[in-house]
């Protein structure tokens, strides 16, 4: 089943002129990892925000086409319907904890579908140990560091037990080491969650290529609301370089695309060393 | 603005702080009761002792020193009222007692009882869901926005604003650039976080369970007792002895 | 011409039980290009609060001019010293773009004159011509940032500290402000950039004062300091790109041009086709 299925969806927040995203379709199965980038007001949250039905239930403006998510309408299930199959993370941490324990937050969500106790405090168990932050149980997000919050909002996220969680640029408050230690706990929870017999697709929204490159299977770039490019990560990127789409392509992947015909290299390097070795048989090759 | 340090909770774990807010809540009734129907200086003394003991065990004396700062105002409001018309220095005394006694059983209480202890005491109340988490939320988020002032008046600060200067009027018109990104700011983040609760499935069923219940402990019927026994107290001293 | 002088300075906020800065001594001089890194809680900001004068040193002293911060208003302090905040939503609060950049040249007295003078020169620095009379909410992520720098470069301030300057910013907003900031360094403007940002750093700065847990673990050439593996431990830093490349090919790489890099890399390797 897709996970995300939009036919011709448009959007125009009430009081604004243009199109916040124009003729989206898209498709996302179940099980997928996709990043989603694009130059900043570009209409990458407003999709976030139509996943989880908040557009068009709590946005005012025009909205048009379907879209569909497990195969629920969002136009046809309230946003707390939808919350049951989709989770989001959105970019600050401290507006997504509400309570004095991150506990209580990780409880919040089962707490409002009703569920008995014993059975939230099975799911808040499992959420802190998924992603690693069991000796956080009783702390308070006032105390926390901006990554451990959104660890815990991360958290507050899986207890609710979603299909599919995405995640609106999680780490642009973080500094580089918390960015990266985010990023891999993200993957970690996926494969955890997979090895025990379950599906979580993932939507990133990030502009930060690099930390995601390793990870995800699939990029969309989106610009001024529409896409303007979806496939595989490595074949999205030179389409990027050489259409000169203001993305943030990895450094080495900059060198590597002006160089790769010229050089006869086939294969994108790691990282520097990699590189300089290709460069050092390319040459030896052609003069050997 | 420091004011709002009053509110930052701090996390403790006192004797207090473990009981049930309910029965804390009853004691607190009792005390204020206490303040209203008497005005004789020895009962009042009396309870405002039994008040420092209980603020003692909470382990809360600082702050109720600091919330006693507040009170000063009114103090000098009732001395000047009863000097103004024909009271006594002291009576004046004995109402400013009987205000510190007042509020010392609000702040008792509130000083001791963590804000989800109150909200989980709200919702087993049955106030509605939307005002127990409104109050819970509020309380979270004030040093969150204290912190935003803090920067917000940095940032001024380093554009040469300078609040001390002038008369009233450019003062208010200085406040200006603090209060409008801090109005701004505050409604962007009301926004989000009613978006982040949402996808939670914030009111989706009107039953709603909660995850930790309550419990009356020993020490909860205890107070409970304490509670009657001076309640008794009241309706002794004021009924058989007729004091004021 | 400015000079700050911190000797043995130690901070600690008022309900902290530890020290945010410990034992913190350097001097600043004319003309230098700063960039003070370290990971989120290591100090930075504490740091350049102690600076302008916006947090007053615990123990020890910053200095300005020879004259003890202590003894100085923020205000007058701000006229030499600009302060940039990492969130230019903490700072707008007028109706239009022209009224945010005078506000501070207002507060520091400037003649109606001067005022509309420099008003027009920022402007058209920093582009923000055709937005003149908008309303400075209605821009995007980096026209604000670009604004709230043109705020404050307008009194021409003569040290300019920026506080995470590339935080949240896209690829073309981030190359825009380094691009606004070399401008700066360029015409001989001290400034100060906090941020994590190795890559960033290494395009605009040429000493860096890298803290850990509050103190100083390396101050100097930052092009050394980053190349030093046990600095880059100790602050959890990482080595900037431009770095490593130097490293791998043997000469200098001054900016982050793909461009010319890959030519010269094709020149180096000029066994490849060309």
């Amino acid at each position: 089943m897709n996970a995300v299925d939009f036919r011709n969806v448009s959007f125009r927040y009430a009081g604004s002129e243009k199109e916040a995203l124009a003729n989206i379709n898209l498709k996302i199965e179940e099980g997928e990892s996709v990043l989603i980038t694009g130059p900043s007001g570009c209409g990458k949250s407003t999709i976030a925000k139509i996943i989880m039905g908040l557009i068009p239930h709590s946005y005012t403006g025009e909205f048009s086409g379907e879209a569909y998510v497990f195969g629920m309408n969002i136009l046809e299930n309230p946003v707390s319907n939808i919350a049951t199959k989709c989770g989001i993370v959105f970019q600050n941490p401290e507006n997504q904890l509400f309570t004095f324990s991150v506990e209580d937050d990780v409880a919040f969500g089962p707490e409002n579908l009703a569920l008995p106790p014993e059975e939230i405090r099975k799911r808040v168990d499992e959420s802190l140990k998924l992603v690693g932050i069991e000796h956080l149980r009783y702390s308070s997000p006032n105390n926390l560091s901006g990554g451990e919050q959104q660890k815990a909002a991360i958290a507050s996220i899986l207890s609710m037990y979603p299909s599919l969680i995405v995640f609106d640029e999680p780490t642009s408050m973080l500094d580089p080491s918390s960015s990266i230690n985010l990023i891999q706990s993200i993957f970690r929870l996926k494969e955890e969650l997979e090895k025990k017999g379950g599906r979580l697709t993932l939507i990133i929204i990030e502009h930060r290529i690099g930390l995601l490159l390793d990870h995800v299977s699939r990029i969309i770039v989106i610009s001024d609301g529409r896409i303007v490019l979806d496939g595989e990560p490595l074949s999205v990127l030179y389409e990027s370089f050489k259409k000169k789409i203001p993305i943030n392509i990895p450094p080495i992947l900059q060198i590597y695309f002006r160089i790769k015909d010229r050089c006869g290299l086939e294969k994108p390097p790691k990282n520097l060393k990699e590189l300089f070795s290709y460069l050092r048989e390319a040459s030896s090759e052609k003069h050997g | 603005m420091s004011f709002l340090k009053a509110f930052q909770y701090k996390r403790r774990n006192s004797l207090i702080h473990r009981l049930d807010p309910r029965s804390k809540f009853l004691l607190s009734l009792v005390l204020m009761t206490f303040s209203i129907v008497f005005i004789d200086i020895r009962v009042l003394i009396a309870i405002l002792t039994l008040q420092l003991f209980l603020i003692g065990l909470a382990r809360a004396l600082k702050e109720w020193v600091y919330s006693l700062r507040g009170l000063i105002f009114f103090i000098i409001i009732i001395f000047i009222t009863q000097l103004l018309f024909g009271g006594t220095l002291f009576m004046g005394i004995v109402l400013s007692i009987r205000l510190i006694v007042l509020s010392s059983s609000m702040s008792w209480f509130f000083l001791s009882s963590t804000p989800e202890d109150i909200g989980r005491a709200m919702s087993s109340a049955r106030f509605p869901i939307e005002l127990t988490f409104s109050f819970v939320m509020a309380i979270r988020f004030i040093p969150v926005i204290y912190n935003e002032f803090q920067s917000i008046y940095d940032a001024q600060r380093s554009r040469g604003l300078e609040l001390e200067k002038g008369g009233f009027r450019t003062k208010v018109r200085n406040l200006m650039p603090i209060l409008i990104p801090l109005l701004v700011g505050t409604i962007r983040r009301t926004y989000e976080i009613a978006d982040a609760m949402e996808v939670r499935a914030f009111g989706a069923s009107p039953k709603r369970t909660s995850y930790k219940l309550l419990k009356f402990k020993k020490g909860d019927y205890f107070l409970c007792l304490v509670s009657a026994i001076l309640a008794s107290a009241i309706i002794y001293l004021k009924i058989f002895l007729g004091l004021e | 011409m400015v000079e700050i002088t911190v000797e043995n300075l130690f901070f600690k906020y008022p309900d902290a039980e530890k020290y945010a800065l410990k034992n913190i001594n350097f001097t600043i001089k004319e003309g230098e290009s700063i960039a003070i890194l370290g990971e989120n809680g290591a100090g930075k900001t504490t740091l350049a609060k102690n600076l302008n004068g916006l947090l007053k040193p615990t123990k020890g002293s910053v200095k300005i001019d020879g004259v003890d911060t202590r003894n100085l208003s923020v205000a007058k302090i701000a006229r030499k010293i600009g302060f940039v905040c990492h969130n230019p939503d903490h700072q707008f609060f007028a109706e239009t773009v022209e009224e945010e950049i005078k506000f501070g040249l207002k507060n520091f007295g400037f003649t109606e004159n001067e005022i509309e003078k420099s008003l027009l020169d920022v402007l058209k620095t920093f582009g923000l011509e055709e937005y003149r009379h908008k309303s400075p909410f209605q821009l995007s992520g980096g026209e604000k940032k670009r604004l709230a720098i043109a705020s404050i470069i307008v009194w021409r301030p003569e040290l300019l500290i920026l506080d995470e300057p590339t935080i949240g910013m896209d690829y073309a907003q981030r190359l825009n402000i380094q691009n606004v900031l070399k401008n700066l360094v360029s015409e001989g403007k001290s400034i100060i950039v906090i941020t994590h940002d190795v890559d960033f750093a290494v395009s605009l700065c040429r000493r860096a004062i890298v803290l850990s847990g509050g103190e100083i673990v390396g101050d100097g050439c930052l092009r050394k300091l980053l190349s030093n593996p046990e600095v880059i431990e100790k602050a959890s830093l990482r080595k900037p790109f431009l770095i490593e490349l130097e490293e791998e090919i043997g000469f200098s790489v001054i900016d982050e041009d793909f461009d010319s890099i890959s030519e010269s890399l094709i020149r180096v390797f000029d066994k490849c086709h060309s």
